[in-house]
């Protein structure tokens, strides 16, 4: 009776195939961990954002104080608050780890899985844009101005677009409601895409750090992957935690506790740390549509890495050169995060122009390089 | 007979004892745990918490 | 790399003879073939590389000479550390001290009275102050407004009925509200008790309009407010001998507190944090490598066909 159960109701089925039963590669290392952990990142902050949409308001005039009034006087409010606001650091922490792990074992030979990962990255980092708008702080109005007016670079038609976008002659209220309404929604169209990049995924199993054929050997998920996993979830909730007990705010803006003021501008504003490599190479290209594509190019240019194939072996463990020029993009990524938070003045200008050049060569560099190296090693 | 197949026999071998052995333990855990947290909190901060100066104010 | 030095230090758990297991996992390791030099060679360049990067962040972080302000430097705050709560008895003095001397031009709008019971005073402390102000109520049942006593649930009351008037009063400078003012500034613990103890003569060449006064932590150095924390400007209720730095700290203690009213709550539960995940992540580790323990020892064998 039990055992017909897991085989033919369409639920229990696809839970037991994806998290019981599935054939697993037995040499997957810590890095493929972050998948799950993406997953979990993602439910600690449905989770913790249902809750704070219980007493938040989405008006000019109340946003700022029903934050306040959450943190003050709420029962453990402010645990909330502060979870929502960290995991969001956290996520992204694991989204771009999950993401070099694909780029560094070249994952994205499924490209149907990468590709769908490129699409939840866009989506995370627009719900991100659109919950940090929330609060009705400084830099939460500061930064809505200047991202939404970053699309008025679309020729012809962009004022219009900004125009419908704030649904507004600035950013106001229809935009801080409209806001709201889309970071509510987000997440579950985040939340279905994640099931369409696990189906895909499945249908060809995980790939694993030797860029071999995955079938030769595999073990059932449970009871090793469910135990790594857990162990998993454990670490990242330990470290968040102590991050929210000890010090919530280092990775947020003091700009942000001072309520919105459409009057006064502040000296700096920057997103927060996980959008300031993307920045910097907007803000290093001089023309307005010049940068908008280069930010937007930042990270759809990922899609072009399934077109790399062709390669002898399907892993950077082989390939030195690769290595190189991996933990190089690491570095560039890092110092574009920097470069970011720096004013706009004279060393730092060219540094970024000099860093988002160098992220872009990484496309060009690496199948060449790859390229190479098979001819010299491999004779092929 | 030692101490474990005695526990083995009362407690873990039905469900139901094991059950309500896992219930108790979680409670007197919680509780046990809280305590001891909070005491490393008080002796760490002995002197600067409101307890240590409500007598001055308290009639 | 950290993989299997993990192996390596973390096998004797499970394994009752490491020294095969040693050897195992030195066969996988891909630096196991390099010479002395190379190896040598690898360590001086990583070192080289880490620590010239740590000494440009040190002496970035030290300088800090990008803009023209004063950068206030660190306090020795009783409640720095992992686990260290706030002095209460430093944060109710510095209430007096908002009380008595900010609370002229400050707003702390977001501050309820209640919240001061059991942190800072006692109940009937707090209905007593709580009583001192009058608040506007209403309507009532003829429709009126009118002015009422405070209650415990009431906000501390503004000095300006709106910004304009708060400009209008002070020289067109905005006294700005206290409740987040230490969150709302970098570094805001140092910077509140660098700006109230940081008054002095404006150096040559700084022009200082009437009503402004010089200050070298306030962004620009003119700041509206006038020097207001001098020796004995007040005298606290416990005794204290009221220096201006001990006003100063007292009231950036109490500011600190307005800001983080959870901080007490937050420090303590970081104990009981590690208390829970250090055994919960033993244990789970623990079954991690018990469980893939039979993983990690399979020995596979290629057979070539005769």
């Amino acid at each position: 009776m039990l055992k017909n159960m897991i085989k033919h109701n369409p639920i229990i089925k696809i839970t037991y195939n994806s998290i019981i039963k599935l054939p697993t590669p037995l040499n997957i290392s810590i890095w493929w961990n972050f998948g799950s952990l993406l997953g979990l990142c993602l439910l600690i902050q449905i989770i913790s954002g249902l809750f704070l949409s219980m007493h938040y308001c989405p008006n000019i005039n109340f946003a700022f104080n029903s934050i306040i009034h959450i943190c003050r006087d709420v029962n453990y409010g402010w645990l909330m608050r502060l979870i929502h606001m960290n995991g969001a650091s956290f996520f992204f922490i694991c989204l771009y780890t999950h993401m070099g792990r694909g780029l560094y074992y070249m994952s994205y030979k499924f490209n149907k899985v990468w590709n769908i990962g490129i699409i939840i990255l866009f989506m995370t980092m627009a719900t991100a844009f659109l919950g940090y708008v929330l609060p009705w702080g400084q830099m939460s109005f500061w930064g809505a101005t200047v991202i939404t007016n970053l699309i008025s670079a679309i020729p012809y038609l962009g004022e219009s677009i900004v125009l419908w976008i704030w649904g507004s002659f600035s950013v106001d209220n229809s935009t801080l409601n409209r806001f709201y309404s889309l970071h509510f929604i987000m997440p579950f169209i985040i939340l279905a895409m994640v099931i369409i990049h696990l189906t895909f995924l499945h249908l060809t199993g995980s790939n694993n750090p030797l860029g071999t054929n995955s079938n030769l050997y595999k073990i059932s998920f449970h009871p090793y992957f469910t135990i790594k996993d857990s162990l998993g979830f454990i670490t990242l909730i330990f470290i968040m935690l102590m991050l929210i007990m000890i010090n919530p705010y280092m990775m947020g803006d003091p700009e942000n506790f001072s309520p919105a003021n459409p009057f006064v501008t502040p000296i700096h504003i920057q997103p927060e740390w996980y959008f300031l490599f993307a920045y910097a190479i907007l803000r290093s290209i001089p023309n307005k549509l010049g940068g908008v594509i280069a930010l937007f190019l930042s990270i759809s240019i990922y899609f072009i890495m399934p077109m790399i194939k062709n390669n002898f072996m399907f892993t950077s463990k082989f390939y030195p050169m690769n290595q190189i020029m991996f933990w190089s993009m690491i570095n560039i990524f890092l110092l574009l995060t920097w470069l970011g938070a720096q004013p706009v003045e004279s060393p730092f200008i060219l540094m970024s122009q000099i860093m988002t050049i160098l992220y872009f060569m990484y496309f060009i560099i690496l199948p060449l390089i790859m390229k190479l190296w098979d001819t010299i090693i491999f004779k092929k | 007979m030692g101490v474990s197949t005695l526990l083995y026999n009362a407690v873990f071998k039905r469900t139901s004892t094991f059950a309500v052995a896992i219930l108790a333990s979680a409670f007197f855990f919680e509780r046990g745990l809280d305590v001891a947290c909070d005491s490393i909190f008080e002796n760490i901060n002995k002197g600067k918490l409101w307890k240590d100066i409500k007598h001055k104010y308290e009639q | 790399m950290a993989a299997s030095l993990g192996r390596i230090c973390g096998s004797g758990l499970l394994k009752p003879n490491t020294s095969t297991l040693l050897n195992q996992v030195n066969n996988f390791s891909t630096v196991r073939d390099w010479s002395r030099g190379r190896k040598a060679l690898a360590t001086c360049v990583g070192l080289a590389a880490g620590g010239i990067g740590t000494l440009i962040y040190a002496l970035d972080n030290s300088v800090k000479a990008t803009d023209l302000i004063a950068h206030p430097p660190n306090y020795a705050w009783t409640f720095y550390g992992l686990f260290n709560a706030y002095d209460h008895a430093s944060m109710r003095r510095g209430w007096e001290v908002y009380k008595n001397v900010c609370s002229a031009c400050h707003s702390l709008q977001y501050v309820a009275y209640r919240e001061l019971i059991n942190v800072t005073h006692t109940e009937d402390e707090v209905k007593a102050l709580a009583e001192e102000v009058m608040i506007r109520d209403g309507p009532n049942e003829e429709g009126e407004y009118f002015m009422r006593p405070g209650k415990p649930s009431d906000h501390v009351p503004s000095p300006y009925p709106n910004e304009e008037a708060a400009r209008a009063a002070n020289n067109g400078a905005y006294p700005p509200d206290l409740t987040y003012i230490v969150n709302a500034r970098h570094n805001g613990e140092n910077y509140v008790f660098s700006l109230l103890t940081g008054y002095c003569d404006p150096p040559a060449g700084v022009p200082i309009r009437d009503g402004q006064y010089f200050n070298p932590y306030f962004p620009g150095g003119a700041i509206g407010m006038a020097q207001v924390i001098y020796d004995e400007v007040l005298e606290f209720e416990d005794g204290t001998p009221a220096t201006a730095s001990q006003i100063a700290k007292d009231v950036t203690q109490f500011l600190t507190w307005t800001a983080n009213p959870e901080f007490d709550t937050r420090k303590r539960m970081a104990i009981k944090v590690i208390g829970i995940f250090s055994i919960l992540l033993s244990v789970v580790y623990y079954m991690k490598r018990h469980k893939f323990s039979t993983l990690k020892t399979t020995k596979i064998v290629y057979v070539p066909k005769k």
